[in-house]
């Protein structure tokens, strides 16, 4: 006679296995397709958050360089923002500029110590973007849904620096002391700036050529000058492409093939032709970086000296270079510019130069 | 002894379904991993390329497109990626003062497994602003 208990162990197990091994498949198929859809999904959003990025950064770029220092630039910076989004796409689709958020989400502003602040008050002083894309409800590509990850915000945003005069060829940056000026401030406009042999002429300049320079560039390129009177008008300087002329003769050549006259409207009276002038077509005009800066030295303004460690360049002016005595002695050479505004921020920026502050991911 | 034998061999049916099911999840998980990798390395390749493309003259030597082109050929390669089959185009689209680049790239690729179906080419296109509008 069999044991009660040996009877019911051959015929329990067999039922409670029966099934068994199938449940829990069915469970953890479950679990790995989920996982597996957590990772292509999450795989995917960052792709597309790389797209994304890309896009705001081509449209902080396109709205900096269609920024021009007037109202109207204002506008065709975000117009331009505008159609660079469009022909850019994340995640496999084209982008909607309106849905990402449209014109509110191109900021043009100022940096101020470091930082970029909206501003439009003065379009001369705009001369920053801040492009912040987002899509609100981001498509995923399984059921990343389930778990948040299609409801997530893609977003991106990019910073440029850039304005100063639209389409102008800014052939060189001039950088005078401030000491050298009225005043160093958001009022500086319209000043008529006479370097010559004596006064304010301590300062240096260069021809920043095909790279785009920014502010390191700006600085090696730059040639130191020296102390003394008759030392830095004239003076030569080492241009982009490796030739070196007298600073003062080149100006003199590029004012006279400038295409752009005075303008009476915009830059007011024209100053009155330098004696011995050496440009040939008088009242042309060169729109040009005007980089202010500060030295260590507290001596007397003429006796400045710029050294590698003395440049420091704590702002930047358009300048209107119109007239340039290029012929003589070193001590009679001038050039004679209008200061048209000033901004204080510390970026040395325009249409040609400016250092882009790498794109920030949030 | 009939039940013991038809138990025999249940474990290893069990084991050939689980098998296949996790490894086909695998399988597709690496492979398409390996896509948006890969498609990443074209993207961030092709953006930085057509960064600093667009900043150079037009009419200087090389141009923004021709600069763009080598770039990107360039540094796929330094990533160990067969440039032989790739095809990188860069055209200027409008004028100035609205001049953009455009540069796409097309790469085909090969999945690490190839069990599943995954893109024969990845694609990568990004649009910008030239800065000089000379």
């Amino acid at each position: 006679m069999q044991h009660p208990a040996s009877a019911r162990s051959r015929i329990h197990p067999r039922r409670r296995r029966q099934g068994s091994i199938l449940i829990v498949v069915a469970v953890s198929l479950a679990v790995l397709l989920a996982v597996a859809s957590v990772a292509v999904d999450g795989q995917w959003f960052h792709m597309a958050q790389d797209e994304l990025h890309d896009a705001s950064e081509a449209a902080a770029q396109a709205a900096a360089v269609g920024m021009d220092g007037t109202s109207a630039g204002l506008v065709t910076a975000k117009t331009r923002a505008h159609a660079i989004v469009e022909v850019n796409e994340a995640g496999g689709s084209p982008l909607d500029y309106e849905a990402l958020g449209g014109d509110a989400a191109v900021q043009l502003g100022r940096i101020v110590d470091g930082e970029f602040v909206e501003d439009v008050s003065d379009p001369k002083k705009a001369v920053a973007v801040q492009v912040t894309l987002q899509d609100p409800s981001f498509a995923s590509v399984t059921a990343g849904s389930l778990f948040g990850i299609g409801e997530s915000a893609v977003a991106a945003r990019a910073r440029a620096l850039g304005g100063g005069p639209a389409g102008a060829a800014c052939p060189l940056p001039i950088a005078i002391p401030a000491c050298g000026l009225p005043s160093v401030d958001g009022s500086l406009c319209n000043v008529d700036v006479l370097m010559s042999a004596d006064g304010n002429d301590n300062g240096a300049w260069a021809n920043i050529g095909m790279t785009r320079p920014n502010r390191p560039s700006i600085v090696s390129a730059m040639n130191p000058s020296t102390c003394g009177a008759a030392s830095d008008t004239g003076d030569v300087v080492s241009l982009n492409n490796g030739a070196i002329a007298s600073a003062t003769s080149y100006l003199a050549g590029v004012i006279d093939a400038s295409t752009d006259t005075w303008d009476t409207a915009t830059l007011g009276t024209q100053p009155a032709k330098l004696p011995g002038s050496a440009v040939t077509k008088y009242g042309h005009v060169v729109k040009s970086q005007l980089i202010i800066f500060n030295t260590t030295y507290t001596g007397s303004c003429s006796g400045i000296k710029m050294t590698g460690t003395g440049y420091e360049i704590a702002g930047y002016a358009t300048a209107v270079v119109y007239d340039a005595v290029a012929t003589g002695p070193a001590a009679s050479r001038k050039i004679a510019m209008r200061i048209v505004c000033e901004t204080t921020s510390g970026a040395a920026g325009g249409g040609y130069f400016g250092t882009r502050v790498p794109p920030q991911f949030f | 002894m009939d039940g013991r034998r038809s138990r025999r061999g249940s474990s290893a049916i069990e084991f050939a379904f689980c098998a296949a099911a996790l490894l086909g999840t695998v399988f597709a998980v690496l492979d398409w991993g390996w896509v948006f990798y890969r498609r990443t390395q074209l993207l961030d390749v092709t953006n930085a390329a057509i960064s600093e493309a667009s900043t150079l003259v037009q009419t200087g030597t090389p141009t923004p497109a021709n600069a763009a082109i080598a770039d990107i050929e360039a540094n796929l390669a330094a990533l160990g990626i067969d440039v032989s089959a790739l095809t990188v185009t860069a055209t200027n689209v409008g004028s100035s003062p609205a001049e953009v680049l455009n540069v796409q790239v097309s790469l085909p690729f090969e999945p690490l497994i190839g069990l599943w179906p995954t893109p024969e080419t990845l694609n990568a296109e990004v649009s910008m602003y030239l800065e000089r509008q000379d």
